[in-house]
């Protein structure tokens, strides 16, 4: 896996794919098959966020700490993923399941049914933060109004 | 056969509620300890009482999303991700207290934090706004463990579910050393009730599937005796396997590869795949011929089946006895 080459595709909604990034799947069959590639891959990454705040550094790292169980982490990251792209529905469902596993269920729910209206609004109200009680509060706006 | 079972007493309020017994015997399960958590389909007029049933056997219990289920014919063509649909065709939509329709999708456990860990990597791949929405594929692997599937079957699952390439049933049968099964290890009936398991395990005499199962079963025959005496019967005879939710249960008998019956059941669950039912009802016996079914009745052949060859889910038949 060469992470120098690697370049994220932004999944839009309209063009009818579920996943564009396969890369989440492939770290994951490193984790439960082989840890030591894992390992190895988890520290190209690491070295590379350092040198790297883009969008693919991001998701990568979310990937390492969604798989190693750091939910806080992941969802931080993906967080940043989204605020690069919110265009990229990917970024948008790697998110929804980091909230799930932090218990941020209303949140997940949000996006999982109105990924549509998530990335609209996220787009409308100018969010470009990390920060996670705005998204919530937008979030939360979003699922009284789709109700 | 393969009727709903009422329980004379032990967890009875649970196929009141739902009006069905499927999954009865996990429902026990974890009623008693044995397994951490499990999963539910519970039409939602039913909800309540199935909650109020939880209660009364000291478990928790957590909603996630309402399905739909629908048959394949159903789905709109232009669904994004519709081919990725395997066993289970829903549309999804967010539960609201009180509502009547679909089947609320519960997990249970009389853990809290076995319960938080079987929700959190639970997601059902769902029809959503015209969108196949699916966990990632994590989840999936860790999915096993929070239902405290053995490990081995676990491993033999995140290499083989592959629906594009394998048949994973007919791949544990490969990894069945006598290609006999042990009744403790039989999948076959999961979908409706008869069953001590509800994984698919990694060959049909899988030592820690069985050894598991012989624990719900000393659990069962305590409880409800006739109950287990019922699963026994149901369990103990051959199966014509296709594909997941595609199999067939005999009142019959291998004989030199050739399955000499009375009768066949159709035990998939999912009626849309029982496909071949009228077919088999023409036969007294069949036998495998490379991948069709060869059907006879007197000694003469009646009927001929060819399973489906496309390149997902592929079919390759196999006998497996469990009697």
């Amino acid at each position: 896996m060469n992470l120098t080459t690697h370049k994220r595709t932004i999944n839009r909604i309209e063009e009818g794919v579920t996943r564009k990034d396969p890369l989440f799947d492939e770290i994951a069959r490193y984790y439960f098959f082989d840890k030591k590639k894992f390992t190895a891959v988890h520290k190209s990454i690491q070295a590379w966020l350092k040198k790297h705040k883009t969008e693919e550094a991001h998701a990568l790292a979310g990937y390492a700490s969604y798989l190693d169980g750091d939910f806080k982490g992941s969802t931080r990251f993906f967080l940043k993923t989204v605020a690069a792209n919110p265009d990229n529905l990917d970024n948008w469902m790697d998110l929804a399941f980091s909230l799930r596993h932090q218990g941020e269920i209303a949140m997940s729910y949000t996006i999982l049914f109105h990924f549509d209206l998530a990335i609209h609004y996220y787009k409308r109200l100018r969010l470009r933060t990390g920060d996670l009680k705005q998204f919530k509060k937008m979030l939360s706006l979003i699922l009284s109004h789709a109700k | 056969m393969f009727e709903t079972y009422y329980p004379k007493r032990f967890c009875k309020e649970f196929v009141a509620a739902k009006g069905d017994s499927l999954q009865l015997t996990m429902i026990m399960a974890v009623v008693m300890g044995l397994k951490p958590a499990m999963d539910d389909w519970v039409p939602a007029q039913r909800f309540d009482a199935y909650q109020k049933a939880c209660r009364k056997y000291g478990l928790f219990v957590e909603t996630d999303a309402v399905f739909q289920i629908t048959p394949e014919n159903n789905i709109p063509l232009n669904t994004v991700g519709r081919q990725q649909l395997s066993t289970t065709k829903a549309f999804g939509s967010l539960y609201k207290k009180g509502q009547k329709k679909g089947a609320v999708h519960v997990f249970l456990s009389r853990s809290k934090d076995h319960l938080r860990q079987a929700f959190a990597n639970g997601w059902y791949p769902l029809i959503i706004k015209n969108r196949v929405v699916d966990r990632p594929l994590a989840d999936t692997f860790r999915y096993g463990q929070c239902l405290g599937y053995p490990a081995c079957c676990i491993r033999f699952f995140q290499s083989h579910n592959n629906w594009y390439r394998f048949s994973y049933l007919h791949e544990a049968y490969l990894n069945t050393a006598s290609k006999k099964g042990s009744f403790l290890c039989n999948p076959f009936n999961k979908d409706l009730a008869y069953s001590y398991i509800y994984h698919m395990p990694c060959s049909y005499r899988c030592p820690k599937t069985a050894r598991w199962a012989s624990r719900v079963k000393d659990l069962i025959t305590s409880e409800e005796p006739e109950f287990a005496r019922s699963i026994d019967f149901h369990l103990k005879r051959p199966y014509l396997v296709f594909y997941e939710q595609k199999y067939y249960a005999f009142d019959g008998v291998l004989k030199d590869r050739r399955l000499f019956y009375k009768k066949a059941f159709f035990s998939g669950g999912v009626k849309d795949n029982n496909l071949y039912e009228r077919q088999l009802e023409t036969g007294d016996c069949l036998f495998i011929e490379g991948k069709d079914i060869v059907i006879l009745k007197k000694g003469r052949i009646v009927e001929r089946i060819k399973p489906s060859e496309k390149g997902f889910a592929p079919e390759t038949p196999f006998i497996v006895d469990f009697s």
